[in-house]
């Protein structure tokens, strides 16, 4: 039953899914939570930096209020389990990009790569194989492999609650730069992996956002399997 | 005592029941449920003890010891009524929110309804002599909008024709003040003509007539309302009566919010205008045809309602709403033999709003209605008597609507009473479903498009190179039909004396599907990435339950008690749950399937509510009265996004308010003055839940008097 009627103006709610530009000075800074894929072992990646909140324009909504970012990705390789630098981002070294709730691939408008992605409905262990007859999208700015907005592909966001949250059941299929297959689940979308309570004030929630739990397995050589 | 209220309006319908083998004063010492009598159920008056569907009866005498001023604090304190908040406070009836809740104010419709909520904190209770609820669908006599149940405000059913006046005074914590003057007057010596008039005041601090708002440093409201009433009969056989009543208020409120570290200041200002205006002429022969009552009725509304936001740099926004609503309706009822009794009538209704959401052109849209309908109120045998009713509808905009209903009842014995009912109940699409064009540009652009103009504004963007792809609801779209319900009503009272303490018990049954319900669902996707969203009759929902409720009267106290219980859901949830489609997030903070366990179905429900009231009466008029009323946790929002209501989402916690009032009357035996004091606290234990429950009021303290100079 979502409720779509447009709020009165009152409130100080501001947007959110607003996407600034700049610059990626910020680094990840809980490398050691990192565990090293062995196998075929799911990899948790936790606190992934994704153009965090520097600021909010002057004003009150529409026209102002709004909190933003320095406006650059944060490129991830899932074969490396690192942090690729953006002086790398017109190269094949990484396979996802982090910028607030927009993920990209390694593909298209976005990269060099042989990237693509597709949103699979179903538990994560239970994503046995990527379906021979699967269609892998590839970014088509501002068409996403992974499609941006809420309910769409990965989170919602509510605007009562100024909160984004991911969806239970949606499995990111990933196509690497290089063309091999990963899976990738986001777990949450807040420093420390929890989500703040829904009475916090806006500040703690601009503060705390846009910091990437995930877990994938990347399937190293070449099949679709995991 | 019982047949008294009637002699002057209503020939039959409660003089016919009458012969039922009911309880009376033979079986029962006070029994002042014999004495309730309610309009709503059959456009006649007739007795709750006698109509075949759940009913309540809120007197004169029950408003005033509760000595609220707002519709919505003493509907609260109602059995099985439970307040909803959101775009203003409405009620829930039978687990129907405020859109499926008609509103009447002496049985016509209030409007100006904001996303299909009218705000019941707007209403005062002044001149409210009486509120009739009526639960299940009543649209085979109403219309649309009536599928939870009808609340019917009754200011003019007095027969007291005496003059008389009062004036109230009235202030509290929160600075508020409740000023009220009132008066009857017959005008004319020879003639029977009668005026009824009163004007009204009221203001208060700190009163968020908007939910959600964010930092309501101060929100004073400030109402003002009168009414005037004008009867006339110029003949014995023709009455004619005037009515007009009229509200506005204002509400401000400083905002502060601090971006920067700047602490930014805006002033919102909200307006409301409201005016009814009601022409009767009734017309009841003594001679010829005295079995026929007939009533002609003309009736229009208005509704207003601006809004503004500003700040240091200039206005930020504002909005503005009106409604206008025109009616024309004849009622005839006619008694066919000392066991029918037949309501025919016949209307039409113009209903026009312009809005600055739709389009931004503040255009007037219209969707004009006309209707007839019938019922039929027939005794069986001594035992048992039913009620069948239909109405037809015929919308300019939607196609029509049939609204069949069918009640019976039967007396096991002169204490023991059975109801059955099953009815439709319908509701047309708002205007906001049918013409809405919004744009959000504080989240992300999205748009809200009426499902008339979705279409046409998606192929002009489309042919502008804005939108990136149609969504498979795309297909779906077409011209809203209105929202059913089906619905069944089953219960037992039970009537019982224990000394000189007289009680009753109702308990009963209610289950609601309701069919093509209008939900939104994103229709477009737009090149910037936004979505387009519109509406569809898309959704089935149900909601069940059992409603028990004890009263107990003796010379001293009277109790009363009331538990509903409510399970509700959506039946395609389930199929989706047992297809195991669902997912839910665990403890471990991985997805998991979501369990049937786990499901909660609709959501702003509680599973419980319970409400008790205590009232001792000491002498001479004096009471002390204690109510509580307690509703379980609900859910808010869907926030692991999966599409249902489940155990994981966000939850309000259960809470109880409680309310204390005592009062009693003050004389002068010289001078003959009398003086009615009261004096109480609402929210006694001060809850306060600033993010789910925005609007309810903190501890109030306040203290009223009332002067009534003796007639």
């Amino acid at each position: 039953m979502k409720n779509l009627n447009p709020k009165p103006g009152f409130s100080f709610r501001t947007l959110f899914l607003f996407v600034g530009f700049a610059s990626l000075t910020v680094a990840c800074d809980d490398d050691n939570n990192i565990i090293p894929p062995v196998g075929l072992q799911a990899v948790t990646v936790q606190n992934l930096i994704a153009d965090t909140i520097i600021g909010i324009t002057p004003g009150v909504p529409p026209a102002g209020g709004i909190p933003y970012g320095a406006g650059k990705f944060t490129f991830y390789s899932l074969e490396t389990n690192s942090i690729i630098p953006s002086t790398d981002s017109a190269s094949n070294r990484w396979d996802l990009g982090f910028r607030g709730t927009t993920i990209i691939t390694n593909s298209g408008s976005s990269g060099p790569g042989q990237g693509g992605a597709f949103v699979w409905t179903g538990l994560f262990a239970d994503l046995k194989s990527v379906p021979a007859d699967s269609t892998i999208r590839v970014d088509a700015a501002p068409n996403y492999a992974i499609p941006v907005g809420s309910g769409r592909a990965w989170y919602t966001y509510s605007q009562a609650e100024q909160l984004v949250r991911p969806i239970p059941g949606k499995i990111l299929v990933i196509r690497t730069a290089s063309g091999k297959f990963a899976k990738v689940e986001i777990l949450n979308y807040y420093k420390g992996g929890v989500t703040p309570a829904v009475t916090e004030p806006d500040s703690v929630k601009y503060k705390l956002q846009r910091h990437y739990t995930f877990r994938y397995i990347l399937q190293p050589n070449g099949s679709r399997d995991f | 005592m019982f047949l008294l209220g009637c002699l002057a309006g209503c020939p039959n319908g409660v003089s016919m029941a009458q012969s039922l083998p009911k309880p009376s004063p033979d079986t029962l010492v006070h029994a002042p449920w014999l004495r309730e009598v309610l309009v709503a159920g059959t456009r006649n008056r007739k007795s709750t003890v006698s109509l075949p569907l759940p009913a309540a009866v809120i007197s004169e005498e029950q408003i005033k010891r509760s000595a609220t001023l707002r519709l919505s604090d003493l509907l609260q304190d109602q059995s099985g009524l439970i307040l909803q908040q959101g775009f203003g406070t409405g009620i829930q009836i039978q687990g129907l929110g405020p859109e499926y809740n008609l509103i009447l104010l002496d049985g016509e419709p209030l409007i100006g309804r904001s996303a299909g909520t009218l705000e019941l904190q707007r209403l005062g209770l002044n001149q409210v002599k009486r509120v009739e609820i009526v639960k299940g669908p009543s649209s085979a006599l109403y219309g649309s909008e009536a599928l939870g149940g009808v609340v019917n405000l009754v200011t003019d059913d007095s027969e007291n024709h005496q003059n008389q006046g009062s004036a109230s005074l009235r202030v509290g914590t929160l600075n508020s003040l409740d000023l009220g003057i009132q008066a009857q007057q017959r005008i004319s010596k020879n003639q029977p003509a009668f005026w009824d008039g009163g004007v009204h005041y009221f203001q208060t601090d700190q009163y968020s007539l908007r939910p959600f708002t964010q930092s309501p440093l101060l929100s004073p409201l400030k109402r003002f309302s009168q009414q005037q009433k004008f009867r006339w009969s110029p003949h014995q056989d023709h009455h004619l009566l005037m009515q007009w009543r009229s509200n506005h208020d204002q509400s401000e409120s400083l905002l502060s919010a601090v971006t920067n570290g700047q602490r930014v200041e805006s002033l919102g200002n909200e307006q409301n205008g409201e005016h009814n205006v009601r022409l009767d002429w009734v017309h009841q022969p003594s001679h010829n045809f005295k079995n026929y009552k007939g009533r002609l009725r003309l009736y229009g509304s208005q509704f207003d309602k601006k809004q503004s936001l500003e700040n240091a740099d200039g206005p930020l926004y504002s909005d503005g709403f009106e409604q206008r609503y025109l009616k024309a309706e004849w009622q005839g009822i006619w008694t066919s033999s000392s066991q029918s009794e037949w309501v025919y009538g016949m209307g039409t209704v113009r209903d026009a709003v312009r809005s600055e959401r739709y389009g931004g052109d503040m255009q007037e849209r219209t969707n004009p209605v006309w209707y007839v309908f019938q019922q039929w109120d027939h005794k069986l045998n001594e035992r048992a008597s039913m009620l069948a009713a239909v109405r037809f509808d015929r919308y300019q905009l939607f196609g029509s609507a049939w609204s069949p209903k069918l009640a019976v009842q039967w007396w096991q014995n002169p204490l023991v009473n059975w109801k059955l009912s099953i009815a439709r109940g319908f509701k047309t699409p708002d205007f906001r479903q049918l013409y809405l064009n919004f744009i959000n540009p504080a989240a992300g652009n999205y748009r809200v498009l009426g499902s008339l103009n979705a279409q046409q504004v998606i192929a002009s963007l489309d042919s502008a190179g804005l939108i990136a792809s149609r969504t498979n609801e795309f297909a779906l779209l077409q011209e809203l039909r209105p929202e059913y319900s089906t619905s069944i009503q089953w219960g037992r009272t039970r009537y019982g004396r224990s000394g000189i303490l007289d009680w009753r018990w109702e308990s009963h049954w209610f289950g609601h599907l309701l069919e093509n319900m209008i939900d939104s669902r994103p229709v477009a996707i737009q090149t910037d990435g936004s979505q387009i969203f519109s509406y569809l009759n898309i959704n089935r929902a149900y909601t069940t339950g059992v409603e028990n409720k004890l009263s107990l009267e003796h010379p001293r106290w009277s109790a009363n008690l009331g538990w509903q219980m409510l399970w509700t859901g959506r039946p395609e949830d389930w199929v989706r749950i047992r297809n195991k489609e669902v997912y839910t997030r665990g403890e471990d903070g991985f997805s998991r399937l979501m369990r049937a366990s786990d499901y909660r179905g609709l959501p702003f429900r509680s599973n419980q509510q319970v409400q008790v009231g205590l009232t001792r009466i000491v002498k001479r008029g004096s009471y002390l009265r204690w109510q509580t009323t307690y509703r379980s946790s609900w859910l808010t929002a869907d926030t692991d996004g999966n599409g249902l209501y489940n155990r994981q989402d966000l939850r309000a916690s259960g809470f109880a308010v409680h309310r204390l009032v005592g009062g009693g009357p003050i004389t002068w035996n010289k001078t003959g003055v009398v003086l009615q004091l009261q004096a109480g606290i609402d929210n006694l234990f001060n809850y306060r839940d600033a993010f789910f429950v925005p609007n309810l009021n903190p501890r109030t303290l306040f203290i009223q008097i009332e002067w009534r100079p003796a007639s």
